[in-house]
């Protein structure tokens, strides 16, 4: 009989199957952008590097570490294609995008490695929640004393040249606190956390990220409490403030009024998203091509809009496949979720995989007028430090849950060996029958 | 290369970058499904995975026999919804009694909503600020329902003091080995020493039966072939005094047809040579061979599941305490 | 714990459900308004490619070459100048004044964006430079250049904005697309800019304006189709019928009045009251569904080119402007183009074909990349009501006392309704003169719509016109 053991190999090796094909692809996208018109060697190193890399985040660092294979495969693989996307735009445009998200790659992989310990190894959560939600509600209001502007919203800090988002880093504080206080049954705190955090985002102007809070702790709500009527509400409740933040709010206007019809703005504010629908129809089915086409056209091409620009030289085919990785992705943190032991536990992970779920949903929707377009990235491909920090610590989160998991089963082999005490215990006979 | 031929070039390549992209998409999932197979198959050989203990009525009523065990998962619902994860379809339970999560350290911890109320060895605990913890051999009594919790070992803590009237025998220390002695609270790793230690002590137990059911088997068959020699002689003994004069004398030597019933009346040196390099080798005999009905079988292992037994006795337990060995004193393992 | 779990497993149906969304809303909307979005003018795919690649021709169905491109790269139109002239809203300027040209709205093909890797192959070692695709129109020049002299010949005419739009009604052909006033693409003046005629803009597919009386084919064949005696109901015109609740009244052109009056005499002499009367008495939810059988609310995806939608009121309807709308007046309003289908549909037995504009796409090595193929729009109506409109838009044309007898040739079987639409432009009263009509003959299966912007009477002023275009077609058609 065999020992659930993690670091079992399964049979024919799909992990191994699965990693030598995302090297092989890597390897043929480097290699063929870095011989557009002139040989540009930075490429060919990176044909060489970032399948190496793949393959040592794989294979090697769950043997050090209690990751889960999984999902660390997929997020490498959408990381890299983060970095192939934003060199192969890189290479005219003589910007370094590509190796600057590689470096912001290695930090999150750290901050990956940190969840996964501090889920696995904190015990005492009473006083770690603590710490946990003032550190946070530091973070939230840091912007609003030092912070700098981008792009219509003050939720930036500039430290040293680097520009940091700490409401990026506050989601994983928003998954612990709010897992934290729900399995305790305590609603108070985790409201007023929540409405807190809300509202400091609303002052930053910041609307996406406050949209994926809000839907991701009211789909937790959901998951744990159950209370289908309260959720109607919570649903309702957020289409209100929607349609009270489009009366109070000018900018909010003039995002819905180009998300309905932005070929009435095509220089000014609708330029953005015509740009992408543009680049998304030139690319049809199979794209145009590695490296051709006009992404720079769209202004932030390299985090708003980088599934135009997936869409414009892969083709549409190839953007609905990776999302149907994030699917994977999710059901992958669902299964995690699911074989959770204590409801804490499992709200971390249910919480990490709906706010991944929620934010790829607001972000491709945007791109595509489905909905107006926010401000929020692409998790794991879109250019930007922050971002994939955390991104990288929601697996990382997910990731923990599930070694512990994984320890919890193993407990449970080892302690099925063990005599059972059945003193005292009455038996199936002295009732004379009707056993389970 | 210059950029028309970069374009077709490109142009060809989308093609290849899709179709390695469906193999990835297909691979992934294939990697995911077979994982949730494997992980499937694990559960279905520990069917106690995932539960802490039961809880057995004593005193049931309609719906609810006595008798009946309930599984009790990590953390939960008591109530009378089929939702629940411990459900008490009687009226006295409320749709969503109480609460329930284990504690390690303390135990199974319970909180009633907010007007039930649950007896815990005796004790009445009402509301979400009273919350009450069993151990193993609690009682619990809801309404007129009365449960007995037993943990899983390995999930055992404190054991209170039951509730003398409603206890029906107090023969807790019956087995000394089979639970760690009264007030000592291990954690994780000393329960996985002392669980080692009783692997080895069962082991040895279990090599000292086998060495004296092999002695057994042997003074047996010596003794078989004394008898038949016995026999033997005394058959030629009465054929000589009744033999008449000049009849056929057979030698002393008895010749048997067939090979299989040769019993050697007496061993010379060379036969008992080879005789005690059999004995000393390491493949014992089977269990059938050995033992034929008689079964050294553990009358502890009752409910637990059964390992399967190998073909040589002793050989897989051996194996896994090693392996018992190596993860929690060597390297690798408790990551 | 089992609650979780089954809320668990809906919260991530729920979110592979959002996903799945947004991704089928993606290839969905590519799918269909993709084209449109690569061919907008601001694309700047376009001028990258301008340089790499030399543009196709654009060839009309006969043969002439509308626009071509010479050695040096100088985009070239025809020689003769009121050819020239006549085609150019249908085929755009170079400096993107004239909105969705075919040079715009086709570059997908013109500028070789659907060329081969196996033919971009072999004019790379060929050493060539790359060609765009050649595009055949299914337009007549020469009866573009019929239709803008037909405008200028008649006094009432002259100088004045308007739109002429011909099709085959049997397959869907456009076989002309002019738009008034019309200007040299080659010399594109000052004056030419500042004109308050606005010429840049293509009146046939891009200005909605109230039919008027040419509405009445909608109104009659929701009658047909909504009433049971409506041929033989005999209506009371008063010259004013007042709507119950309202406070005006809906009069007649010039005021007149006839008594006693039924459908097929209304339809002839172009009765507001009856018609206003018919709107009414049938209800605003029948006329407009019937409306919207014909194409009007609805967002018209067009293959070969953008066309205006056409709008039948759906909000805040009194009783006085659902008199008005069954007039084809009072906020109804339709393109050139979708009359011009609507009098197609009746001619073709209740079956609206979809316009076309692409007779086929060549490549340069005469690799045919597409033909045309008659596509059906939709059903307007039922046969048997079209043969009843059939015969009521003949009598327009033929009868002594019909409004559009300047429209009848001798000996031709000539059926059309006219339009006077009166509206106000900047607080002046004006009124648009239309014409809708077709040949009732299979061998000229030809439908046609002229508007005349403030031009008068439809029965004066656009009639004319349109008996200029189907002498044409009956002298240089030959089946």
């Amino acid at each position: 009989m065999s020992r659930p053991s993690r670091n079992k190999p399964l049979r024919g090796r799909p992990d191994k199957r699965f990693c030598s094909v995302i090297m092989l692809f890597y390897f043929s996208a480097f290699l063929l952008i870095s011989l557009k018109e002139k040989v540009h060697w930075q490429g060919i190193a990176l044909s060489v590097v970032v399948p190496a890399l793949i393959y040592i985040a794989t294979m090697w660092l769950p043997r050090f570490f209690p990751a889960d294979k999984l999902l660390l495969s997929i997020a490498n693989f959408l990381c890299a294609l983060g970095v192939l996307i934003l060199y192969s735009t890189d290479m005219d445009a003589g910007t370094s995008r590509g190796l600057q998200q590689a470096i912001y790659y290695g930090i999150g992989i750290i901050a990956m490695l940190i969840c996964i310990l501090v889920v696995r190894y904190v015990k005492n959560w009473d006083v770690m929640i603590w710490a946990v939600t003032f550190l946070a509600v530091g973070l939230l209001v840091l912007p609003l004393a030092i912070g700098t502007e981008q792009n219509g919203a003050t939720n930036w800090i500039n430290i040293g040249g680097t520009s940091l988002q700490p409401s990026e880093v506050v989601k994983l504080a928003l998954i612990l606190v709010l897992s934290y206080f729900m399995s305790r049954r305590q609603a108070l705190p985790w409201l007023l956390f929540g409405l807190f955090s809300l509202a400091v985002l609303m002052l930053q102007k910041d609307l996406g990220t406050a949209l994926i809070y809000y839907f991701t702790a009211l789909f937790m709500y959901y998951g744990w409490y159950g209370n289908v009527l309260m959720t109607g509400l919570g649903v309702v409740g957020g289409a209100g403030a929607a349609v009270a933040g489009y009366a109070m709010f000018a900018h909010v206007k003039k995002r819905v009024a180009i998300w309905r019809n932005p070929w009435a703005y095509p220089e000014t504010s609708g330029y953005q998203i015509i740009q992408a629908l543009m680049a998304i129809a030139s690319g049809g089915l199979f794209g145009v091509g590695l490296g051709l086409g006009a992404p720079r056209v769209i202004p932030v091409y390299f985090t708003d809009c980088i599934f135009a620009v997936i869409c414009e030289q892969f083709g549409i085919l190839f953007g609905l496949l990776v999302l149907v990785m994030y699917v994977i992705l999710i059901l992958r943190g669902t299964s995690i979720a699911l074989k959770a032991r204590s409801g804490f536990h499992g709200l971390i992970a249910m919480g990490a995989t709906v706010m991944i779920g929620i934010q790829t949903f607001v972000i491709i929707g945007g791109v595509l007028k489905l909905i107006p377009l926010t401000g929020v990235t692409m998790p794991f491909v879109s250019y930007g430090g922050t971002s994939l920090v955390s991104c990288m610590g929601l697996i990382g989160l997910m990731q923990g849950v599930a070694s512990v998991n994984q320890d919890q089963l193993n407990y449970d082999y080892d302690i099925s060996m063990l005599p059972q005490d059945l003193s005292g215990m009455p038996k199936a006979d002295d009732f004379g029958g009707g056993n389970r | 290369m210059p950029l028309e031929i970069y374009e077709i070039v490109a142009g060809a390549a989308r093609y290849w970058f899709l179709f390695l992209m469906v193999l990835i998409v297909f691979r992934s999932f294939r990697w995911y499904r077979k994982d949730q197979k494997q992980q499937k198959k694990q559960l279905r050989l520990m069917p106690d995975a995932g539960y802490i203990g039961e809880m057995v009525v004593v005193q049931g009523q309609e719906g609810l026999e006595a008798g009946t065990t309930l599984p009790v998962p990590w953390e939960g619902v008591l109530g009378y919804t089929r939702f629940s994860d411990i459900c008490l379809p009687v009226e006295d339970v409320a749709k969503k009694h109480c609460w329930f999560r284990y504690e390690e350290g303390e135990g199974l911890v319970l909180e009633p909503l907010r007007t039930k109320s649950v007896q815990v060895d005796g004790i009445l605990c009402q509301g979400p600020k009273e919350p009450a913890v069993m151990g193993h051999g609690s009682w619990l009594q809801i309404g007129s329902i009365v449960m007995r919790l037993r943990m899983f070992s390995g999930y055992e803590t404190k054991a209170p003091q039951p509730y003398a009237e409603e206890a029906p025998d107090q023969q807790r220390n019956a087995q000394p080995m089979a639970c760690p002695p009264q007030g000592h609270y291990p954690s994780q790793e000393q329960y996985a020493l002392w669980r080692q230690q009783m692997e080895l002590e069962r082991q040895r137990q279990m090599l000292a039966q086998q060495q004296m059911a092999w002695m057994q088997w042997q003074a047996h068959q010596q003794q078989l072939a004394r008898q038949q020699a016995a026999a033997v002689q005394q058959c030629s003994a009465e054929r000589e005094e009744n033999m008449p004069e000049g009849a056929y004398r057979p030698s002393s030597q008895i010749e048997f047809e067939h090979e299989e019933t040769f019993y050697p009346l007496e061993m010379d040196e060379e036969e008992e040579a080879l005789q005690e390099e059999w004995q000393g080798e390491e493949d014992s005999p089977s269990e059938e061979e050995l033992y034929g009905d008689f079964q050294p079988c553990d009358e502890d292992m009752t409910d637990a599941a059964l390992p399967p037994r190998s073909v040589y006795v002793g050989e897989d337990e051996s194996r896994r305490a090693r392996q018992v060995l190596d993860k929690y004193l060597g390297g690798g393992g408790a990551k | 714990m089992k609650g979780n779990q089954f809320r668990f497993r809906i919260l991530a149906l729920l979110c592979i459900a959002l996903l799945a969304v947004a991704g089928g809303y993606g290839v969905y909307s590519v799918s269909t308004y993709g084209s449109r979005w690569f061919s907008n003018v601001r694309n700047i795919r376009y001028q990258s490619a301008r340089d790499t690649v030399i543009p196709g021709d654009i060839i009309d169905r006969n043969g002439i070459k509308l626009a071509t491109t010479d050695t040096e790269g100088n985009r070239v139109y025809q020689s003769d100048k009121p050819s020239r002239c006549a085609v150019v809203h249908l085929l755009g300027d170079g400096e993107g004044y004239v909105a969705n040209g075919v040079e715009s709205f086709q570059a997908r093909y013109l500028l070789g964006f659907e060329t081969t890797l196996t033919e971009r192959t072999e004019d790379l070692v060929a050493g060539e430079k790359r060609r765009g695709d050649h595009v055949v129109l299914t337009v007549d020049s020469r009866l573009c250049t019929e239709a803008a002299r037909a405008f200028t010949n008649h006094a009432e005419t002259y100088n004045k904005a308007g739109a002429v739009v011909v099709m085959n009604y049997k397959t869907g052909e456009v076989l002309a697309l002019v738009s008034l006033p019309i200007f040299d693409p080659t010399e594109i003046t000052d004056v030419v800019k500042n004109s308050p005629l606005h010429p840049f803009w293509n009146r046939a597919l891009q200005s909605t304006m109230p039919p008027g009386s040419t509405f009445k084919i909608v109104t009659a064949a929701a009658a047909l189709e909504n009433m049971p005696d409506a041929e033989t109901r005999v209506f009371t015109c008063t010259g004013a019928t007042k709507p119950a609740g309202a406070k005006g009244v809906i009069t007649d052109y010039g005021g007149e009045h006839h008594d006693s009056i039924t459908l097929p005499k209304a339809f002839r002499l172009s009765c507001n009251n009856t018609f206003a009367q018919m709107a009414l008495q049938m209800g605003d939810k029948n006329l407009r569904k019937t409306a919207e059988n014909f194409g009007f609310n609805d967002n018209f995806l067009f293959q070969d080119m953008i066309v205006e939608n056409s709008s039948y009121p759906t909000k805040n309807r009194t009783n006085f402007e659902i008199g008005w709308s069954g007039v084809g007046q009072s906020q109804v309003t339709a393109t050139p183009m979708h009359m011009c289908l609507v009098a197609a549909a009746v001619a073709n037995d209740g079956i609206m074909m979809e316009p076309r504009l692409i007779a086929g796409v060549q490549s340069p090595a005469g690799v045919v990349r597409y033909e045309f193929e008659p596509k059906v729009y939709r059903r307007a109506m039922k046969p048997e009501t079209a043969r009843v409109l059939q015969g009521y838009m003949r009598t327009v044309v033929e009868a002594r006392d019909g409004t559009g007898t300047r429209a009848a040739i001798e000996g031709v079987p000539i059926a059309g309704k006219t339009g006077s639409a009166e509206t106000s432009v900047d607080g002046r009263a004006v009124t648009h003169a239309w014409f809708v009509g077709y040949i009732d003959d299979d061998r000229y299966p030809y439908a046609v719509c002229v508007f005349v912007e403030e031009g008068g009477t439809g029965g004066k002023v656009a009639a004319p016109v349109a008996k200029d275009i189907f002498a044409y077609l009956l002298t240089n058609y030959t089946k």
